[in-house]
């Protein structure tokens, strides 16, 4: 019995220190001419929905957005929240894939130069001996002035909870799954503050 | 000898042991039951706009773009083009199969056909150049564009590409309690597009959770639920009669 205890102690203690040694992974892609100092004010559009399964109505931007916020305001970049859906029409997966030049300098309002485009590839929930979240969402930050892709990050969000308390909480985990994607993929985003000029 | 008589009670430690045999045995069936029913992927079609195509319509199948990507990056993964081929073959055959029996008058594209369009610089394959609604593009997928006009004047070509997304699978957390779905997926992708009046016919996306199962069961059933919103004016008439 007390080795038992002893052991999972142990274990308790060996999953906490490894816990603290995760570091969130570098962004999927990086122009070298990214100089976030040179960011001055990015433009943050709503966000796209580019679920094939659409399980439940989700107000994204109502979710993301104050996530960007956030973010964007602890890695000192100066922002501008356009939540005229308007903007985002017709943006489809095959347009951010590969990106053309003559279609990046589209995009946003006109005048600006950083646009920064936020995608939900997928979301879901599932029923078990508890309830799981499941999450896929992707950054994109463009320079519209030299037509290219400066930053892209895609990022998992994986949320569960066992138990009688985790099947309840099923309703909630989608909306759960969606926020831990967008916090962890804002997490690859290069802090302003340490960028020299 | 202790390690081997634990193992029975392993359901046990994890659901804690205050429960009597009568009400966790229900709980246990009950878990499992939840468990397995998670585990059942069922393919889910994006659109549900019906298309209708006369009998007469010269359709080619084209060769389908397979391609394996990390689901955390979107990273392209390598995997042996041996194996690649024989799925491609496998769903050129079942799109083959489940349009014939929808009346409608079709071929596979041929070897050579295949060879002449060269497909083999273009990342993405057949279903990037048929990807119309995309313009700007790179000068070798308008050629290749143009090279698709010149061999198909008067054909429409059924382009399909299928994305397996590999990724952390299902997990249960030990310290939280929390279990985690399998981040894998497949997302199939098709296209049907009259390269000579460069229209697109039709478009579906389709998606299957949980699973890259690729077993001809699996992937038939992808097939018919991307191919459902096809139809023949002969076999709608037939319908309504």
């Amino acid at each position: 019995m007390t080795s038992r205890v002893v052991s999972s102690l142990l274990a308790f203690s060996l999953g906490m220190v490894m816990w603290g040694c995760v570091t969130a992974k570098p962004a999927d892609f990086m122009a070298p001419q990214f100089q976030p100092s040179q960011v001055d004010k990015l433009v943050v559009l709503p966000v796209l929905d580019h679920r094939v399964d659409r399980q439940g109505v989700l107000d994204l931007d109502a979710r993301i957005l104050p996530i960007a916020e956030r973010e964007l305001t602890r890695l000192g970049y100066g922002y501008v929240v356009v939540r005229d859906r308007q903007s985002i029409e017709g943006i489809a997966r095959e347009d951010l894939e590969s990106p053309s030049s003559e279609w990046i300098g589209t995009l946003g309002p006109p005048g600006t130069r950083w646009v920064m485009t936020l995608v939900l590839e997928a979301s879901s929930s599932s029923l078990t001996f508890g309830s799981t979240g499941l999450a896929e969402m992707t950054g994109y930050l463009f320079d519209k002035q030299t037509h290219t892709l400066l930053w892209k990050n895609k990022e998992l969000g994986q949320v569960g909870q066992g138990g009688l308390f985790g099947m309840m909480m099923k309703g909630m985990m989608e909306g759960w799954a969606i926020e831990t994607a967008a916090e962890l993929m804002f997490r690859a985003l290069p802090d302003r503050h340490q960028s020299k000029p | 000898m202790q390690s081997h008589q634990e193992e029975p009670g392993s359901v046990e430690q994890i659901f804690g042991k205050v429960a009597p045999p009568s009400f966790s045995a229900p709980v246990i069936s009950l878990a499992l039951l939840l468990s397995l029913s998670a585990c059942v992927a069922t393919p889910v079609a994006q659109h549900q706009v019906q298309t209708s195509l006369e009998p007469t319509v010269s359709i080619v199948i084209g060769p389908p773009t397979i391609e394996y990507r990390d689901v955390e990056s979107d990273a392209v993964l390598q995997v042996p083009a041996a194996d690649r081929d024989r799925l491609a073959a496998t769903i050129g055959a079942l799109l083959e199969a489940e349009m014939r029996a929808k009346g409608l008058s079709l071929r596979q594209m041929a070897e050579e056909e295949v060879r002449q369009l060269q497909l083999e610089r273009i990342a993405g394959g057949l279903f990037e150049v048929a990807r119309l609604r995309k313009q700007g593009v790179a000068t070798a997928i308008q050629d290749a564009r143009q090279r698709m006009r010149t061999l198909f004047p008067d054909a429409s070509i059924l382009a399909v590409r299928c994305r397996f997304y590999l990724g952390p699978g299902a997990f249960w957390e030990p310290f939280s309690g929390g279990i985690r779905s399998s981040s894998e997926r497949v997302l199939a992708e098709g296209l049907l597009v009259d390269i000579g009046q460069g229209r697109v016919l039709w478009q579906q996306a389709v998606q299957l959770r949980d699973s890259t199962d690729v077993s001809e069961s699996a992937l038939k059933d992808m097939v018919q639920t991307l191919l459902n919103t096809i139809h023949s004016t002969s076999e709608r008439k037939g319908d309504q009669q």
